[in-house]
């Protein structure tokens, strides 16, 4: 991605966490916005387009930041991003109802001598709140053009525009830090412009008198910048021992001084602080110390149905789309025109197969990712994480981090994509790698026609100890990997501010819904269909193939298979089938009807209808709709979790189980397939969020623990008789 | 010195000193926690942790190790009557708590 697009202005968005920045990101991009990582650095901002006036200016919505230090990694790409891309304005987005804190962040900005400008949001929460800001007052009083707005109403936006790119001043007042410190300023300055930064060289002085990591090491370059350093720290000890603190403490002093002086002067507040606002009243039921739990644990069902079951209709209705529709309409076209039967196949169950596999997450996605959105945007999440982050803690991990887990029991790929909400990286990482822990409703088919086969009176028992002991492998996993890979990595702060309630804009929900739901088909499409193709290519050849068993697939699985033999499943059938789940863990069962029941579908191609089909295309659609509100509706009384949908059925599939299984045997298959590699979607979603090395390391760690796991079931099956 | 742990909801303080170092005393100073700023206590996480504050007009949540390095002096006891029960110390929260203290 090119921050810059040609020689449009480019504008960036800074400002507090919940300050409302995305929303105003939103509403000035649409849908002309994408996440793409920073040139020559692995993080991802997002970009866009805005249309003002007949002019276009490319927007960047920066990470949200309480300030500009290097101890945060959202922190450090701020800063980073404006004093080395040189944006054409910075506008910084305020919560009009906390003025202060939020002006904190601005002058830091303005420090760092980037022309600014700044949107007072919120503008109708304040005014509800009785207070009222003097918006010309603090114009003149800051140095810089300051709009109102109100982003999730798009008040304000146009001015703010306007504003930005026609009056952004480059020389706003600055805080005074009091005689001592600004001589000491004073004194690094000039060499500072020489030697390391000469476009934010007050900055770059205040840091190194705070003595700011990042921006000491930038000193290691020179033998003169050393000295420069040198002097500063020098400079900061003396003026410490004069005022008896230390200077990162008297720089937020008079900073917070400053902007306190700012916002008394220009905020009249009229409601009297006795009062309790609605905000207090939601939390003293969602954060009550008795009902807290039970209603964060509702919540977190209520998402996890509404992905699994609203979603599901519209999964049918893709299936029948991609599978029925267009498979049969391809079929009938390649026999009309007597293409070859490997070409049929290979578009039929390789190509459409692969779309079909991509397509039906996007229905799962945008549930998901419009309950995330409506938990980040109401202010809910913050709560989440104040409830649960006791228990998280244990862990290492953020209160939030409990959510992506409860997500991926539904499926694991949203599960990944959810960690997102987590602020840092280390924290994403390790929820993500344990996600795949997290039984998925895919392999209930599996746990279910296996258990039903083989522990008949225990079979709910032993579906139930499946998702446990995913439940503590996961436990397990993380205080593993937060001891060896993650060693030395302090816990992430918890510091976290409970914002006030906002209702959530529509607006705001559908385009974070679209945005990441096409970033996930997009990233992860190409693995996806490249996989079935793969997969399809292996079982079909060489040409000709009519026994799976002597396919190039049942070759390679014969040679993998004895490595299975100490679990008690070293024959080619069960290796391949376990293969196929990688395409989509719900195929291993698909996969051994075809192997031990052989290929009982009718290759004929049917007469194609197409009004017929379109009007089933039409008709599914709206059956999905009305079946999706009555999910959802059928949510409210009571919740059932597990549904059991034609597992039990299959009885010949059953015998010819009990025939090429023992119950050791099936135990150990069924504790492997809980915990073997991730399949290729999630894998997908893997190396789209933590790169392709996490991705690989998840593939190879989850299989040798599957193994291990399975030997010692198998073992101890036996061993229990 | 009392620090903020030692506070029970709808106590108010005022902050003497932020102690600690790198990134926590950062942020804490950052968002406002600074000496001479008012701190109330909210209320406290159904399993005892974190507790929720109001400082600068805002409302803050810190860990029990984070509040730990917050040093203040209590300028108002809270009356207790905002329906808020006094802290309750079960196995499960000693147990819990415990385990807050050993980091």
């Amino acid at each position: 991605m090119a921050v810059r697009a040609g020689a449009q202005p480019l504008v960036v968005l800074a400002g507090n966490p919940n300050a409302g920045k995305s929303t105003i990101f939103n509403a000035l991009t649409g849908a002309r916005q994408h996440v793409g990582n920073w040139p020559g650095k692995t993080v991802a901002v997002s970009s866009g387009t805005a249309h003002w006036n007949g002019t276009s200016v490319t927007l960047v919505d920066l990470p949200g930041t309480y300030s500009l230090s290097a101890h945060s990694l959202e922190e450090t790409i701020a800063r980073d991003f404006i004093l080395e891309e040189h944006p054409d304005v910075a506008i910084v987005v305020a919560d009009a109802t906390n003025l202060e804190r939020n002006l904190y962040l601005a002058v830091q900005i303005l420090e760092l001598g980037a022309p600014t400008t700044l949107a007072l949001n919120m503008m109708d929460a304040a005014e509800a709140d009785g207070t009222i800001i003097d918006v010309d007052l603090l114009q003149r009083l800051l140095g810089i053009p300051v709009t109102p707005t109100v982003g999730s109403k798009r008040r304000g936006l146009e001015d703010l525009l306007q504003q930005a790119i026609e009056q952004a001043t480059p020389q706003p007042r600055t805080v005074d830090y009091g005689q001592e410190l600004e001589q000491a300023i004073a004194a690094l300055q000039p060499e500072i412009a020489r030697l390391i930064d000469p476009r934010a060289p007050r900055y770059t002085a205040l840091k190194l008198l705070e003595g700011d990591p990042r921006i000491e090491a930038l000193c290691d370059q020179s033998p003169a910048a050393v000295a420069l350093r040198d002097e500063a720290r020098a400079a900061a000890q003396r003026i410490g021992t004069i005022y008896g603190d230390d200077v990162e403490l008297l720089i937020a002093d008079r900073r917070y001084g400053y902007v306190h002086g700012l916002a008394h002067q220009v905020v009249t507040n009229s409601r009297s602080a006795q009062q309790r606002s609605t905000t207090d009243r939601i939390d003293d039921l969602v954060a009550h110390r008795a009902l807290g739990l039970p209603i964060f644990f509702g919540l977190m069902a209520l998402v996890f149905v509404l992905t699994a079951n609203a979603s599901a209709p519209f999964v049918t209705w893709i299936d029948l789309v991609v599978n029925q529709v267009l498979a049969g309409w391809v079929t009938a076209v390649l026999t009309a025109v007597s293409a070859p039967a490997w070409l049929l196949s290979l578009l039929v169950d390789g190509v459409l197969a692969g779309v079909g596999g991509v397509m039906v997450f996007l229905p799962v996605l945008l549930v998901l990712y419009f309950c995330l959105a409506v938990l980040e945007d109401s202010g809910y999440m913050a709560r989440a994480a104040f409830v649960m982050d006791r228990l998280m803690h244990l862990l290492g991990l953020h209160g939030k981090s409990f959510i992506p887990l409860v997500v991926g029991f539904g499926c694991n790929v949203p599960g990944i994509l959810a960690t997102r909400t987590l602020e840092n990286r280390r924290d994403r990482l390790l929820t993500g790698l344990m996600v795949p822990l997290m039984s998925c409703a895919a392999r209930l088919p599996i746990y279910v026609i296996f258990a039903a086969a083989f522990f008949p009176g225990n079979a709910a028992l032993v579906v139930f100890g499946l998702y446990v002991l995913g439940i503590a492998l996961a436990v397990l996993s993380g205080l593993l990997f937060r001891r060896t890979l993650f060693a030395g990595t302090a816990d992430s702060l918890f510091v976290l501010e409970l914002p006030p309630y906002r209702m959530p804009a529509l607006h705001g929900l559908v385009t974070h819904m679209w945005r990441h739901s096409e970033e996930f088909v997009r990233k992860a499409a190409t693995l996806i269909l490249l996989a079935s193709i793969v997969v399809w290519a292996l079982l079909n050849l060489p040409v000709g193939v009519d026994d799976t068993a002597d396919s190039l697939f049942g070759r390679a699985a014969g040679v993998v298979a004895p490595l299975f033999a100490p679990l008690g499943f070293g024959n080619w059938e069960a290796t391949g089938s376990l293969a196929t789940g990688l395409v989509a863990k719900e195929v291993v069962i698909s996969s051994m009807s075809v192997i031990y029941l052989g290929d009982n579908e009718a290759p004929e191609p049917q007469p194609v209808d197409v009004a017929a089909d379109l009007r089933a295309v039409v008709v599914g659609f709206g059956e999905a709709v009305l079946e999706s509100v009555k999910v959802v509706i059928s949510i409210l009384p009571g919740v059932d979790l597990v549904s059991h949908d034609g597992a039990a059925g299959d009885t010949s599939l059953s015998i010819a189980l009990q025939q090429n299984f023992s119950p050791a045997s099936a135990a150990a298959f069924l504790v492997f397939v809980l915990i073997y590699a991730p399949c290729i979607a999630t894998v997908g979603a893997l190396k789209s969020e933590y790169g392709g090395r996490w991705a690989a390391f998840s593939i190879f760690y989850l299989t040798a623990l599957a193994w291990i796991a399975g030997l010692v079931a198998y073992r101890l099956a036996l061993w229990l008789g | 010195m009392p620090s903020l742990t030692d506070l029970s909801p709808s106590d108010h303080a005022i902050i003497q000193e932020v102690r600690g170092h790198g990134a926590l005393r950062k942020r804490l100073l950052d968002m406002g926690v600074i000496p001479g700023a008012e701190i109330a206590v909210v209320r406290v996480a159904p399993l005892g942790d974190p507790v929720e504050y109001l400082v600068k007009g805002y409302h803050l949540s810190l860990r029990h190790s984070e509040a730990q390095q917050i040093l203040v002096h209590t300028v108002m006891a809270g009356a207790g009557g905002d329906g808020t029960a006094p802290e309750k110390t079960g196995r499960w929260r000693r147990w819990l708590a415990r385990r807050g203290h050993g980091r």
